[in-house]
């Protein structure tokens, strides 16, 4: 091929290209997506008719009579993503666990029970929706006392909003943070 | 032991998927490489795709006014592909820097700069996806008619290659090697589009949002607004990941719940990351009519895999440093391993196995953050990195096996005083120049930049964790981008003319030096007769070569990096103890 013809076909080629991937590829998979129904729209979860977050993304819960999430450098601002990258050499990182231990020895008074170290770290989305299963425990005693909800009651709420691992094998188990919110609030009412 | 069982079945599928992509692949391109061999029985069904297929690629070359059967030498072959990658890198390039003017930008983002519009432009092109930008700063144009538009097309650029170099390989005192044109399309008609669609409805089905509506605004019930970015997001991860791409639709990339919502959906992206380069080295051995050596070679390189999976995989599982050497009198619970950076749904045995998955198949994609690995823990993604020929990129992952077995071929000629043959071909000192240069490339497109950087103002500006992993930092972006693999720590503050130049640089030097080489080797044997084996030929199927080509790829891909490494992570590693 000519060096013309061969610009004429790569141009060509291009444009049809366009046509192909970046159109009718995304609508049509969007189109037959629709098969899954809200998926494809971000899974938005709603109360009384109002969108109040998706199942996927995380938030932040600030007030004393919810679980809280993981610590989000982006304070779980998802029109952005992505964590703080600290090494664990980084004495940012060092104080930013120290600062974080004494918040949850004030407000958990834990004794001698062990934090569970994802309410300490940052995921690396700094938009996890989860929590696990530990994490959701280690929460309860202090839950119970501001919502008046029993000891017993959150437990089983938890358990019911454990997801396990996949086939049991793979991957982590782990607790919705917003779901297991909407379900406490549920109770209080 | 359950995680045992875990990457036991893990493994079992992968390999599963392996069989299937590469009948399938070699089937494609069965008479582009003069293959001998048919598709199994089992799958024979593939077949009754050969008509839908075939008319919708007659209207293509007929649009595009080419006929297939004329066929191109190694200077057409690759003369035809710089210009195609020529033009589209023009117009990535304005789509960045202009996406402020072009139409779907429902939040008025900005244009690129220049640097970055020519880094971003380079790196996709280049099938590198190296991001110096965070994903929620492009636009929806910018994302569907630049970002997935190159994914597909570098993925098939490098996939034409694979069967253009093994015709080489099968000719005998001939020039040909295929048509580019005919290959590339084949490629994404038959392959790469079919399956993304796939691929792409298994991810919606999980979560995935394929949604072209602007972001989503909620009211939490605490009271907050919550704005989410949401946008096609699907259909550029099925892509991402099948093509070795790996720049994401989000600046967290597949760590991010809308790229990769479940555990499934994990394991389903990890398993076509890693089939699709395995299964272009799988059909290679159909190709040559030699199934068994295509399998060896994925069995060679799948024990180096096994080891660094392992050494990160086991570094991943202690608890992070900064949490232990806290002074509360508080205990924390580090059973699950180190979580800074990972997502609580993959946990740090998911993590760790995408992290070598991505880094030796020059995916790049990420679903835990590299930079908070432990010392140990990043051991793994750089060696990974280092060797550059463990799987790779699609297609071009092929190339540079090969280019490592000619060493390797002429060190064990070498060695036992025989001439050097691969396959009937007999290897000479041209050759292995040739190869010799494209392996000695990779350090200095790695080790130069990188002592750039650390001794200009410019470099070290942008470092962003202090001591060792700053250094990492550093050498961790020059080997992404030299490699073409696109992984990042993504803490350094890498947007900078200087960076974005450096990087860019080596990005296309990393991709088109290699492929322009390996296209001469090819052109180079393919005017060669076919020697028959002998008694006295080197065997390449037995287990001394193999050990032979293990050894050469750790000493030459591994070895080369040490003194760097040695700096970065495994000072760091060392003067943990103290």
């Amino acid at each position: 091929m000519s060096i013309k013809k061969n610009i004429v076909v790569a141009i060509k080629l291009t444009l049809l290209s366009l046509l192909i991937f970046s159109i009718v590829y995304p609508l049509l998979l969007g189109g037959v997506g629709q098969l899954f129904a809200d998926k494809t729209a971000g899974s938005i979860i709603y109360q009384d008719g109002e969108a109040v977050g998706s199942r996927l993304i995380g938030q932040n819960f600030e007030s004393d009579s919810y679980f809280i999430s993981r610590l989000s450098s982006i304070n779980y601002d998802a029109s952005t993503s992505g964590s703080d990258n600290l090494a664990a050499s980084n004495p940012k990182l060092q104080h930013r666990i120290a600062a974080d231990l004494e918040e949850i020895e004030k407000k958990y008074h834990p004794g001698n029970k062990a934090v569970p170290a994802d309410l300490i770290t940052e995921s690396g989305s700094a938009l996890d929706p989860h929590i696990s299963p530990e994490a959701a425990y280690f929460q309860v005693e202090y839950l119970a006392e501001k919502t008046g909800i029993s000891e017993s009651t959150l437990n089983s709420l938890i358990e019911e909003h454990t997801e396990s691992k996949l086939l049991g094998l793979f991957g982590e188990s782990r607790v919705n943070v917003l779901e297991l919110n909407l379900a406490l609030e549920e109770v209080l009412d | 032991m359950l995680n045992i069982l875990a990457l036991i079945v893990f493994f079992i599928l992968l390999f599963a998927l392996i069989y299937v992509f590469g009948e399938y692949i070699a089937w494609i391109y069965q008479k582009e490489t003069r293959s001998k061999n048919e598709l199994p029985k089992k799958l024979s069904f593939f077949k009754k795709l050969d008509r839908p297929f075939k008319l919708i690629e007659e209207k293509i070359f007929s649009f595009l006014n080419i006929e297939p059967d004329k066929e191109m030498n190694w200077k057409q072959y690759l003369f035809s592909l710089l210009i195609f990658n020529g033009i589209l890198f023009v117009f990535l390039f304005l789509v960045f820097k202009f996406q402020n003017i072009l139409p779907l930008n429902p939040l008025n983002l900005d244009g690129m700069s220049w640097d970055q519009a020519f880094h971003t432009a380079s790196t996709f092109i280049s099938n590198t996806n190296q991001q110096h930008y965070g994903g929620e700063t492009l636009s929806y144009f910018s994302q569907l008619f630049a970002v997935c538009l190159a994914m597909f097309l570098s993925a098939g650029t490098g996939l034409a290659l694979a069967p253009a170099f093994t015709r080489g390989i099968q000719n005998e005192e001939a020039t040909k090697l295929g048509n580019f044109y005919v290959n590339l399309i084949k490629g994404l008609i038959r392959f790469l589009l079919p399956v993304s669609f796939i691929v792409g409805l298994i991810l919606i089905s999980q979560g995935s949002p394929q949604w072209f509506g602007g972001e989503i605004v909620v009211n939490t019930i605490e009271g907050v607004k919550q704005v989410i970015r949401i946008g096609p997001v699907a259909g550029i991860e099925a892509i991402k990941t099948l093509g070795t791409n790996g720049g994401g639709y989000f600046a967290a990339n597949a760590a991010h719940p809308f790229e990769n919502p479940t555990i499934l959906a994990n394991i389903v992206l990890n398993l076509i990351m890693l089939a699709s380069p395995m299964a272009i080295i799988y059909a290679f051995g159909i190709w040559i009519g030699k199934r068994r050596h295509g399998v060896i070679l994925i069995g060679a390189l799948f024990v180096i895999f096994l080891g660094l999976f392992w050494v990160t995989a086991a570094g991943e599982a202690q608890p992070n440093r900064a949490i232990i050497m806290n002074e509360t009198n508080l205990t924390v619970d580090q059973s699950a391993g180190n979580m800074e950076g990972k997502e609580t749904r993959f946990g740090s045995l998911l993590s760790s196995l995408w992290a070598i998955s991505t880094t030796s198949t020059t995916n790049g994609a990420v679903n835990s953050m590299h930079n908070s690995y432990t010392p140990q823990g990043s051991v793994g993604p750089f060696l990974a990195m280092a060797m550059n020929c463990l799987y790779n990129g699609i297609g071009v992952g092929l190339l540079n096996l090969m280019t490592y077995i000619f060493i390797c071929v002429f060190i064990a000629g070498l060695m036992i005083g025989r001439a050097p043959q691969y396959l009937g071909k007999q290897i000479e000192w041209r050759e292995v120049k040739i190869a010799a240069l494209i392996i000695l490339l990779l350090p200095v497109l790695v080790l130069f930049p990188t002592s750039i950087a650390v001794i200009t103002e410019a470099g070290k500006e942008a470092i962003h964790n202090p001591g060792f992993t700053g250094f990492s930092e550093v050498l961790y972006e020059m080997f992404s981008a030299g490699a073409n693999n696109g992984s990042g720590m993504e803490g350094l503050m890498d947007n900078s003319v200087f960076y974005n130049l450096l990087n860019g640089g080596a990005i296309l030097m990393g991709r088109y030096l290699p492929i322009f080489g390996q296209l001469v080797i090819a052109g180079n044997l393919s005017k060669k007769k076919i020697r028959p084996e002998t008694e006295g030929t080197l065997k390449v199927e037995n287990l001394s070569f193999l050990v032979l080509f293990v050894g050469v790829m750790i000493i030459i891909g591994g070895l080369i990096f040490m003194p760097a490494l040695a700096v970065g992570p495994i000072a760091e590693m060392l003067s943990e103890g103290m």
